[in-house]
């Protein structure tokens, strides 16, 4: 898939976007990814199990990420890792973002 | 945990089944890793948590069900013959329903009945205990209350004190009835009297001008605020209102504004008319006020929780001020055993999101047993629509069969079915809403629901829509279901054949009718129980013989009473004598306080002998009168009735009963014992001979274990400092006495003194109140449950009826090969008792669980009932056994040689 087809799924869900952030380090199982989403934004976003599988299912649906095939053998913890198409789908979101930023900053919405 | 888990694991039934299939598991892990966390973070943490996440599953699983459902539906447009639409399908299905116009009538009939019998239940309940406070976010009120009561009162001491400790955001209120209004037309007027801070704590905005703040106390000027209701009432809903003058009592108030619509107070089913500051009160009722005393416990205090605070967080807090609190309201003097034991009695923040409800305390209970027998009627009512559509689509079988051989896909078979199942049951639901109303205002008016209680119970409510609609899915896709599979399933070439798999077609029948024999059984069985507890508790020996007495209660107009202490005495025995004197009156007598009115005066009791203590005990005390044990045919066990010389400032003597001589260790035969009374803070009083031992009775509640009792003369109630009114005249008529005897006790009585008011009231009201619960359950439960059995032996016909019919070709052959008619009456009971049998033992086993679960509920204990279980059984087997032979009967009768010659 090019860069074309990367910027068809855009702009991300925000669920989607917060698994994706969550799994551009390492690979991670539900739970951690869990706690590192309500760790980094300082609890003000939550995604609880539900969401998250949901989100987990679509974005494997789509190719955007898949389980890691050396995680864990418990097949309640599964891992979770970015595909190519995945990282290159959050780069494609976050240029995106960093355009829109840039244009608040622009036109005085937000100092630089 | 293990709770939430499975309820957890229930809810993950609602998703995509793909979405549970590949992360089911691992959703339950984090759900569980996520609650073990939060519960080390404490209780109320976890308890969020496990909030969150269930609400989080259940709105992913909503938004499966709807794009499942937006999948149904573009399925069923695409299953539907071209050209058929909506109309075309509604209109084929309406004349199938006219085709059995007696079945279309019982299902319809059937589902209004229970649906509405169910929604107007529902709506009671939700009215008085489950709707929130028309308030912002009320599900961070809270009540300050004691110990494990929820509707404590204060006096005025404590809620200041309260008020002080700023423990939480906090509120009063109290209630009195006054007169009042504009100048030329004073009514009764409910008087709602608030803190400043009351409204604003409720988070209210006035509907019209201003509500009652905190700048109000002291003001000058006393203000008022109208509640909604009442100003369209006796105001019209006129604008104009605001600075006019409302008179309330003694006093002249300025209306400042227009309560919300649809407040009435924090107490659901007693609505306020004004509201006033509290501090306006000793304006309003003069010498009467009862602010800042510490003896009056009216007040409610009610508080707002903090974001994040709990309720168990704000009773620790309230504890740990309590001591302070409570001291307010200390007497001096009193004994310190007392006072510990006041001190330590806890307070706590008892949540009150859906308001105060008495009539919700007194009748919650029996309501929610109530619900769960109309649930068992509403199964019983679609299990008797499935069965009738059933037997329709039997009927149709050689039809269903051509849709299927001409290439009909089981969905297109069964969708017809579906939407007749719909437009019946909707039909029913719909009529059933009419039954609701009526049935709800039955309820209320047998509790005597004041008319806002009765307002506020509509079943156009939207909980109450919303509960109907769920009613109305759920019995049509049950309904519906059964015999639409059965249908979908339809083999072409046995149905061609005409001959239908007797075999599944038995079974499915069979099913149906003990399943609607086991529900019917089991209403039986908890409408019986709910008749023994009404009964038992009715037969209950109290003591005293209630029936026949009349009890006028004698009080005075103003108070405080000018020479009470002297005048009282005198009056009750002047007041007796005129009693006497009426020719129809048998005996009567008079008391400080009289049986199951609800109030009681105690005191604690040493006994001793010359002085030395020897056991202590919490006793109630009453004042009587010579005569009062007979009136009440209370049986004198050993001693004397009190004797005229008896007098005051004579020596003191008292009657008590067993249960008194039981709690007292005295060593010394009771009967001429010497008992040393202490008020209720321990102080000591004059030493008293025990002259008189009588029968136990019951004396405040109707349930109570009759309390150990102390009587003392009436002669003796002024110097035992007991000078307080009201008090009663009780009388039992002559026997064969004329009927109008309360007018001419009250004309007999009210001329005494100046100022004296009297009420005579039929004792047998108490009784009939103390009771009206479980007779209320009893009623309507067995109401229900004829109403099940009805059903449940039409249902029944129905059926045998339908499938004797069916099998009417199979009889023919068989006394044609020479089967005599006893043995195929043999072969239609032996089915029919199978079918009672398993729908029988099914029912013991409901009806046990859930009449177990009934008693629990309305706290009654019953020994074991054979007699309930196996009476309701075999009524219920004589009478489907009836319905069967009369069903059967049309089959072995009918003439071999016609049918086979119709059938070939």
């Amino acid at each position: 898939m090019g860069r074309r087809e990367a910027e068809a799924l855009l702009p991300l869900k925000p669920s989607w976007l917060q698994v994706l952030l969550s799994l551009a380090g390492d690979a991670r199982h539900g739970y951690a990814i869990m706690q590192e989403v309500a760790e980094r934004t300082g609890g003000k976003v939550r995604l609880w199990p539900a969401t998250l599988y949901g989100t987990i299912r679509q974005l494997e649906e789509e190719g955007l990420v898949r389980s890691d095939p050396h995680g864990s053998d418990d097949p309640r913890r599964r891992c979770y890792q970015l595909t190519p198409l995945g990282r290159e789908v959050l780069a494609a979101e976050m240029r995106r973002l960093e355009q829109l930023v840039r244009l608040a900053r622009a036109r005085g919405v937000v100092g630089s | 945990m293990k709770v939430l888990e499975a309820l957890y694991r229930l809810l993950l039934l609602g998703l995509e089944r793909e979405t549970r299939r590949r992360h089911g598991d691992e959703m339950l892990h984090a759900f569980a890793r996520a609650l073990s966390d939060a519960r080390e973070q404490g209780s109320a943490r976890a308890a969020r948590t496990a909030a969150a996440m269930l609400t989080d599953l259940t709105r992913c699983a909503l938004a499966d069900a709807s794009r499942s459902a937006a999948r149904f539906v573009r399925e069923v447009s695409r299953s539907l013959p071209a050209g058929a639409g909506p109309g075309r399908q509604l209109s084929l299905a309406l004349r199938r329903a006219q085709r059995s116009p007696i079945a279309s009538v019982a299902i319809v009939a059937s589902v209004a009945l229970s649906t509405g019998a169910a929604t107007g239940l529902f709506a009671v309940a939700d009215s008085l205990l489950l709707r929130p406070l028309p308030v912002h976010d009320p599900d961070r009120l809270v009540l300050v209350a004691e110990g494990q009561r929820r509707n404590s009162s204060w006096p005025y001491p404590i809620w200041k004190e309260i008020e002080r400790a700023r423990v939480f955001d906090v509120a009063a209120w109290d209630r009195s009835s006054q007169r009042g209004g504009l100048r030329d037309g004073l009514v009764k007027v409910e008087v709602l009297w608030v803190s400043g801070g009351y409204f604003e704590l409720l988070g209210l905005r006035a509907h019209l001008g201003r509500l009652v703040s905190e700048a109000d106390a002291g003001r000058a000027a006393p203000v008022a605020v109208l509640s909604h209701r009442f100003w369209r009432s006796r105001f019209g809903g006129d604008t104009g209102v605001l600075g006019r003058s409302l008179v309330l009592d003694e006093a002249e108030l300025v209306v400042v504004g227009v309560a919300p619509e649809g407040f009435g107070g924090i107490e659901v089913d007693r609505a306020f008319d004004v509201a006033v500051p509290y501090d306006t009160e000793p304006l309003v009722r003069g010498e009467r006020s009862t602010l800042g005393s510490p003896y009056d416990w009216g007040i409610r205090i009610v508080g707002r929780l903090g974001e994040g605070d709990s309720p168990d967080a704000a009773s620790a807090r309230l504890r740990a001020v309590q001591p302070r609190i409570k001291a307010a309201t200390l007497r001096p003097g009193g004994a310190p055993e007392y006072e510990a034991e006041y001190l330590s009695d806890p307070l706590r923040a008892a949540p009150v999101a859906s308001g105060v409800s008495w009539l919700g305390d007194r009748y919650g209970p029996a309501l929610w047993v109530l619900l769960g027998t109309v649930g068992l009627l509403v199964a019983l009512a679609a299990t008797n629509t499935a069965s009738l559509l059933a037997a329709r689509v039997l009927r149709r079988r050689t039809e269903l069969g051509v849709h299927s051989a001409l290439g009909a896909t089981p969905f297109r078979i069964a969708a017809p079915i579906l939407l007749e199942s719909l437009l019946l049951t909707g039909a029913g639901v719909a009529l059933g809403q009419c039954i609701a109303a009526g049935c709800s205002r039955y309820l209320l008016s047998s509790v005597e629901a004041t008319p806002h209680a009765m307002g506020r119970a509509s079943p156009l409510e939207l909980r109450v829509v919303l509960f109907a609609v769920v009613l109305l899915v759920a019995v049509a896709a049950f309904s519906g279901l059964v015999p639409a599979l059965r249908a979908a399933r339809t083999d072409p070439l046995a149905a061609l054949r005409g001959s239908a798999s007797g075999e599944r077609r038995g079974r499915l029948a069979g099913v149906l009718v003990a399943n609607q024999l086991a529900l019917s059984l089991a209403l039986l069985i908890v409408a019986g129980l709910a008749i023994q507890t009404f009964l038992a508790l009715a037969a209950r020996p109290l003591g005293f013989d209630g029936r026949g007495l009349l009890v006028a209660k004698l009080d005075f107009e103003e108070h405080p009473v000018p020479d009470l202490a002297a005048r009282l005495e005198r009056l009750v025995w002047r007041a007796r004598e005129a009693v006497l004197s009426l020719p129809e009156a048998g005996s009567a007598a008079g008391s400080l306080v009289t049986p199951l009115s609800g109030m009681a005066t105690s005191a604690v009791w040493f006994c001793g002998d010359g002085g030395a203590t020897r056991g202590t005990g919490s006793t109630h005390l009453n004042f009587v009168t010579p005569g009062w044990f007979a009136t009440y045919r209370t049986r004198l066990v050993a001693g004397r009735d009190f004797l005229p010389e008896d007098a005051a400032g004579g020596p003191g003597v008292a009657i008590v009963n067993r249960a008194l001589a039981e709690a007292l260790p005295c060593d010394v035969p009771l009967l001429g014992a010497v008992i040393h009374p202490r008020d209720e803070q321990l102080r000591p009083g004059p030493p008293l001979t025990i002259v008189g031992i009588v029968e136990d009775a019951v004396y405040r509640s109707y349930r109570e274990t009759p309390p150990p009792t102390v009587y003392r003369p009436w002669s003796q109630v002024v110097d035992a400092g007991f000078a307080m009114t009201p008090v009663s005249i009780s009388v039992r008529p002559r026997p064969g006495a004329a009927v109008p005897l309360p007018g001419r006790i009250e004309a007999a009585i009210r001329d005494l003194a100046p100022g004296l008011s009297v009420e005579v009231e039929p004792f047998a009201r108490r009784l009939e109140h103390a009771v009206r619960s479980e007779h209320l359950l009893a009623v309507i439960a067995s109401g229900l449950a004829l109403l099940g059995a009805l059903l449940a032996v039409l249902g029944t016909y129905g059926v045998v009826s339908h499938e004797a019919t069916g099998r009417q070709r199979e009889a023919a052959i068989r006394v044609s090969l020479g089967a005599s008619t006893t043995s195929l009456w043999l072969l239609a009971l032996r089915r029919a008792v199978l079918v009672l049998g398993v729908g029988l033992l099914a029912g013991e086993i409901l009806g046990f669980a859930l009449g177990r679960a009934a008693l629990a509920r309305i706290g009654a204990t019953l020994p074991a009932t054979p007699l309930t279980y196996a009476g309701t059984a075999a009524l219920l087997a004589v009478a489907t056994l009836a319905a069967v032979a009369i069903a059967a009967g049309r089959a072995v009768n009918a003439q071999p040689s016609r049918l086979l010659r119709e059938t070939d």
